[in-house]
């Protein structure tokens, strides 16, 4: 069995002896999944199963040209000393697009091969409505690109009429594609809530071990996707996913977005010339960040106090840079740094890393040990 | 765990299918696919109904051929109470009229009558639905609701019923796994003046597939008595026989209600079809009560054949898949089947019959499993007791109970004179009661059968004994006065009398103190892939809900399915995917009822 998502080469492979087909006909299966997001080459969490409903997907329909992508999402073993995440369950969301990356259709979980072939007949009637609308140049036009996407939205709540239980249904009219995701996931929080109380007989969608387990079949929350597609319908994958994935997950996702990536350049160029002092904001959840930092502490702001000023004073001297989890995981990448440990069970939470040069092994200095992060500083070269 | 399952299956009994003559199955297969008439009333009977729920047995059971399962349009569905609260409005009238009930009463010229309090309650329960009142005044907690048939006066009322419980009543274009939910949902109804509020609901019975029935016909009881001891060493499960009143134990029916394959089509019949039989009377009109049938509808012989014909379908087969790769994940399905408990009561293989996957017992399936009409009670003992009369039936008797093809469904008197409950002030449902002021009444029904049941065994022995009482010794030691010596004189007396002894036989039963409203057969596994929906009223669309959906003393394997990982819940679910329908020496079943799409994916 050839697995499809582990290279980039062998997501782009063509089917031999075939011809190229026209973007009409291609569908770009995103698969998004909570692997170490640092990685590329391996293989993704789920790769036998989706393999398989790939395959006969591609076999059972074979006018559509079906190509895989996979989006890496997950805590990085390089903040874990190395070490890849403990059992537990996973996560993955799957979205079928256009060649055009517009989002058609998507579940979270692993969809089975009927359910893909679902998705698959899903997204080739709305990509006909889309593809109808590029001919006439509706997409091009504001007020006409505006018409359409509500247009598509409608088509979409239509056929979510047919499907989503009692508790979604009087939502369906109240979701739309100018709310943002997280406006309509509070929207039918509640219905989630009670649609997974009478299936999977959960008191409440809390992030349970069991809850996050049952996603990982995509019938968990087919009713809720079906619901959330007519927000998302036509958009843009790569600015839906991040957004989509946190939403699901309860956490970010780890993303190697623009804003991540400049900081790791400015934080290469600035290591370049002189130390760098990273301060490390554990306020942003991320996807399993607890295995990374342990349950994060809330209140790392205390109020000032004369020895925290002393801290603040010294770490605005040394021009220290606040980051985030995901920053700093991008940053160590980019400088080739071996793993770290941010936390182990002797010493509390990482709180600052500090670097003299790009090729040096990092200063880790905890949460608690002040004393030792102004001996640092002090002896940092200008 | 491993030996016993190992002895079960090779448990020597024939794995042989009923054995009966062609021409009966042939007559079987007519009856079971004939559609029925209602006839004039004549030495045949009325035929079909008055009330129904289908003109046929294959319209229910025609999923993968005839005898196959049913989707949730055929569910058969009754109406339970759990809770009533009833106010009294004129508590002064109400007051002044028991007064005088009561003077009727000791003075014994009034006929036996009903407290006013609980027929003023009667009254306003039955605007409602006059089915929750049974012929002696008793409020019932559940009752079967017909979908069709019955006088317009029935039809206006079972309208008039479900536009209260559910307002998509027999709507094809919304039946699905969603609608099962919705109409189970408790609902605090309340009449008019506010007199009265019920917590009802509307239950509802999946159509169970009777592929491989004639199997399981076969296996002894014995067999199930053996798991129930086993069972009863888990700390985790603990199944028991639906035993029933003529000390054979359930292995039909989805509360094991019924010891045989012919009883069970029997109080089908009658039950589904409105075909009164022999020995099982037709539901009634409950819009004419007084309506008696005087013959059978079906005879002896008929179900005999029909029973005959059920015994000779097929048995549901396994699907192994041809792949070395799936099949490898089939077999590590099974082996983590067993492993997270799955096969304490999906036991593989029970007297021989291979790939059944139940263990045929009652088990627990927790609060979301709750329908009112129970499982029959576990008998723990029975005896026969002589005992003087006045000996108190009433102290030790809760609720009575009617047995019905559904289940067991109380009956609780609202009078508290006539029956003494265990708890006068209930804290919660579990054992049923009343609790009664001169303002009005709050019933609860039970979830709990009685501890136990005295039933008097005919007449009273009066018994005229002669009786002596016993003997006593008087000891006197008077002194001669001539000698001045003492001496020692008995004296023993006793005397006769005549004593009227009054005794009575009676019939004790005890009952094992179970929820009998949560407890359901372990549902055999062979055919699963092909009889969705499942669970007893078809609310699990796929497996995966299914099993989460266990409760009780399922929720401990259901919580290890989910700790495993993906690639582990999904080998069982492929290992599950092995059992299919029968697809030799199936029949098939007609058109119209098969080529009905559901709306639900």
């Amino acid at each position: 069995m050839m697995h499809c998502f582990g290279s980039a080469a062998a997501d782009e492979m063509p089917l031999a002896g075939l011809e190229i087909p026209s973007d009409s006909a291609i569908r770009l299966l995103v698969i998004v999944t909570d692997d170490d997001f640092l990685e590329t080459g391996q293989r993704i969490w789920c790769d036998v199963s989706l393999q398989e409903a790939v395959d006969s997907c591609r076999e059972q329909r074979r006018a559509t040209y079906l190509k895989t992508e996979a989006i890496r999402a997950g805590s990085p073993a390089l903040l874990r000393g190395g070490r890849s995440i403990a059992g537990g369950p996973r996560r993955v969301i799957c979205f079928v697009c256009n060649a055009q990356r517009q989002i058609l259709s998507f579940c979270v979980g692993v969809p089975s091969t009927r359910q893909l072939l679902t998705l698959s007949e899903d997204a080739d009637e709305l990509a006909v409505s889309l593809t109808l609308s590029e001919t006439a140049g509706l997409d091009t036009q504001p007020d006409k690109a505006a018409e359409n996407a509500t247009r598509l939205a409608n088509m979409v709540r239509d056929r979510a009429t047919q499907r989503v239980t009692r508790h979604y249904r009087p939502l369906l009219a109240k979701i739309d594609p100018s709310l943002n995701i997280e406006a309509s996931a509070n929207l039918i929080a509640d219905a989630l809530a009670s649609d997974i109380k009478e299936r999977f007989l959960f008191d409440s969608p809390i992030e349970s071990e069991r809850w996050i387990s049952a996603q990982q079949h995509a019938e968990a929350r087919r009713y809720w996707c079906d619901t959330m597609l007519i927000g998302i319908v036509g958009k843009n994958i790569d600015e839906i996913w991040p957004q989509l994935a946190a939403s699901v997950w309860g956490a970010a996702p780890w993303h190697r977005s623009e804003k991540v990536q400049h900081f790791a350049t400015d934080c290469s160029e600035t290591l370049q010339q002189k130390s760098l002092v990273c301060e490390l904001d554990l306020t942003k959840s991320y996807v399993h960040a607890e295995s990374i930092v342990g349950l994060v502490q809330k209140r790392l702001d205390a109020p000032e106090t004369k020895r925290e000023a002393a801290i603040a004073t010294a770490l605005e001297k040394a021009q220290a840079k606040g980051c985030d989890l995901c920053e700093l995981a991008v940053l160590l990448r980019e400088l080739k740094q071996p793993p770290i440990k941010l936390r182990s069970p002797k010493t509390q939470t990482i709180r600052w890393v500090i670097m003299d040069k790009p090729d040096s092994e990092p200063k880790l200095i905890p949460q608690g040990a002040e004393n030792r992060l102004i001996d640092v500083l002090t002896s940092l070269k200008p | 765990m491993k030996r016993l399952l190992c002895a079960l299956a090779s448990f020597a009994f024939p794995t042989f299918v009923f054995a009966a003559n062609p021409a009966q199955v042939a007559a079987g297969l007519q009856l079971f696919t004939q559609e029925f008439e209602s006839t004039p009333v004549g030495l045949n009977g009325d035929g079909l109904g008055p009330v129904f729920n289908e003109a046929s047995c294959v319209a229910c059971h025609n999923v993968g051929g005839v005898g196959g399962s049913g989707d949730v349009r055929s569910n058969a569905r009754s109406v339970g109470m759990q809770e009533l609260v009833y106010s009294e409005l004129d508590p002064i009238g109400m007051n002044q009229e028991r007064i005088q009930w009561q003077m009727r009463q000791r003075s014994g010229i009034a006929s036996p009558e009903l407290d006013p309090r609980d027929r003023r309650m009667n009254e306003a329960v039955a605007k409602f639905s006059p089915a929750f009142i049974s012929p002696g005044g008793s409020i019932e907690s559940s009752f079967p609701l017909h979908r069709r048939g019955g006088s317009p006066a029935f039809a206006a009322l079972r309208d008039q019923s479900l536009t209260v419980f559910n307002p998509h009543w027999n709507d094809d274009n919304h039946a699905s796994c969603d609608t099962v939910h919705q109409e189970r949902t408790p609902r605090e109804i309340s009449n008019d003046n506010g007199s009265l509020s019920m917590k009802v609901h509307v239950f509802a019975r999946n159509t169970t597939p009777l592929f491989g029935a004639g199997l399981i016909d076969q296996i002894p009881d014995s067999v199930l008595w053996l798991l129930t001891k086993t069972q009863r060493s888990d700390n985790e499960v603990s199944g028991r026989p639906g035993t029933l009143s003529d000390g054979t134990v359930g292995k039909f029916g989805w509360r094991a209600n019924f010891a045989t394959l012919r009883s069970f089509n029997e109080n089908a019949c009658s039950a589904e079809l409105g075909l009164q039989s022999k020995r099982v009377p037709q539901p009634k009109d409950l819009a004419n009560l007084a309506y008696v049938n005087p013959n059978p509808d079906i005879s002896n012989d008929a179900i005999i054949a029909m029973t005959a014909f059920v015994a000779t379908l097929p048995r549901p087969v396994r699907e192994i898949p041809t792949d070395s790769h799936d099949r490898q994940r089939v077999a590590l399905g099974e082996q983590r089947f067993e492993a997270v408990g799955c096969a304490k009561c999906h036991v593989p293989s029970l007297a021989g019959v291979q790939d059944l996957y139940s263990d045929l017992l009652l088990h627990d399936m927790g609060p979301y499993a709750i329908d009112m009409a129970g499982a029959p009670p576990y008998v723990k003992n029975v005896t026969v007791t002589e005992k003087l009369v006045g000996y108190s039936a009433t102290e030790t008797q809760t609720t009575q109970m009617t047995v019905t093809y559904y289940g067991t469904s109380s009956r609780m008197s609202t009078s508290q004179n006539s029956t003494g409950f265990q708890n006068p002030v209930p804290r919660s449902n579990a054992t049923g009661g009343i609790v009664s002021t001169r303002y009005g009444t709050r019933l609860f029904s039970p979830n709990m059968p009685p501890r136990t049941i005295v039933v008097p065994l005919g007449d009273r022995f009066v018994v005229t004994k002669e009786n002596e009482t016993p003997e006593v010794t008087e000891v006197t030691t008077p002194t001669n006065r001539q000698t001045g010596v003492t001496g020692r004189i008995e004296t023993k007396r006793s005397s006769k009398f005549s004593e009227t002894i009054e005794t009575q036989k009676y019939h004790i039963t005890e009952f094992e103190q179970t929820f009998v409203n949560q407890e359901w057969k372990t549902p055999p596994l062979w055919g699963v892939r092909d009889s969705a929906p499942y669970m007893h009223d078809g609310r699990a669309e796929t497996i995966l809900e299914a099993i989460a959906m266990h409760d009780g003393e399922g929720r401990g394997a259901r919580n290890r399915f989910f700790a495993l990982s993906y690639d582990d819940q999904q080998a069982i679910l492929a290992f599950l995917d092995t059992f299919v329908a029968p697809t030799e020496g199936v029949i098939e079943a007609p058109k119209k009822f098969t080529r009905r799409d559901l709306v639900s994916r």
